[in-house]
């Protein structure tokens, strides 16, 4: 019997592949969580809650304003995790990753966000946003 | 002249990359993010994503053993071989040809 592939289960591959990644989180530039994926391994990450999203989102806004351009990327450390978050307009990617001994792989984050970003994951991600915000059921 | 905070690391990369054999060298910084390369030997793979994969290698390395000191992991492909040291900074990756 095969599964149809969903995104929970692409995501979840990419944890898997991936040592030392924790968590991805698709949400909009609003603050609000579509999609939330966490590794088998740590599947009550603490530090995955609402605001996550909804920072990013401000973080965002803030940046812009520095007229620098557009936010590309936020990179964020922490004592136990690192955080990348990218922004793909409508819609905003966290990757958590392990940051065990101040050595946490933020190349690879970049890696997993750029490949994201050439696949065609993120482009279908965002039709489908885009479709349920006209439709006016999200 | 103002010496730039990156010139002795550039001046230690040419001068790897100058030697016998060597096709490439690449230095990342403990979070896996490339501080230079020279040589074409990480081009293919491009230097941003070779830093990341060889730190992985490196702590995934280091993990097995972690009461020991960093190892020296050597990688044999079959178009070169890759040495890396690592200490607590950085990791360093030196790419030889083949017929070394």
């Amino acid at each position: 019997m095969t599964t149809t592939p969903t995104f929970d289960t692409f995501f979840q591959e990419i944890l898997s592949k991936f040592d030392g990644t924790l968590a991805l989180i698709v949400s909009d530039l609003q603050g609000e969580t579509l999609l939330k994926v966490t590794s088998p391994r740590e599947p009550e990450l603490g530090i995955i809650n609402s605001q996550i999203a909804s920072t990013f989102a401000m973080a965002n806004e803030q940046g812009n304003k520095l007229l620098l351009g557009q936010t590309k990327h936020v990179i964020l450390f922490y004592n136990k995790h690192v955080v990348c978050q990218l922004n793909c307009s409508p819609l905003a990617i966290t990757l958590i990753a392990d940051n065990k001994h101040d050595g946490g792989n933020v190349g690879i984050l970049l890696n997993i966000m750029n490949k994201l970003e050439e696949s065609n994951v993120l482009s279908c991600l965002v039709k489908a946003y885009n479709l349920t915000k006209e439709d006016g059921d999200f | 002249k103002k010496e730039t905070m990156e010139a002795q690391l550039d001046k230690t990369l040419d001068e790897i990359a100058s030697r016998d054999g060597v096709t490439g060298v690449l230095v990342s910084d403990k979070n896996g993010l490339c501080l230079g390369s020279r040589g074409d030997a990480f081009e293919a793979a491009g230097s941003a994503q070779a830093a990341a994969h060889l730190h992985a290698v490196q702590t995934g390395a280091a993990s097995l053993s972690p009461e020991d000191e960093m190892p020296i992991v050597a990688i044999q492909t079959t178009q070169a071989n890759v040495l890396l040291y690592n200490n607590e900074s950085y990791t360093v990756a030196v790419s030889q040809s083949k017929e070394q």
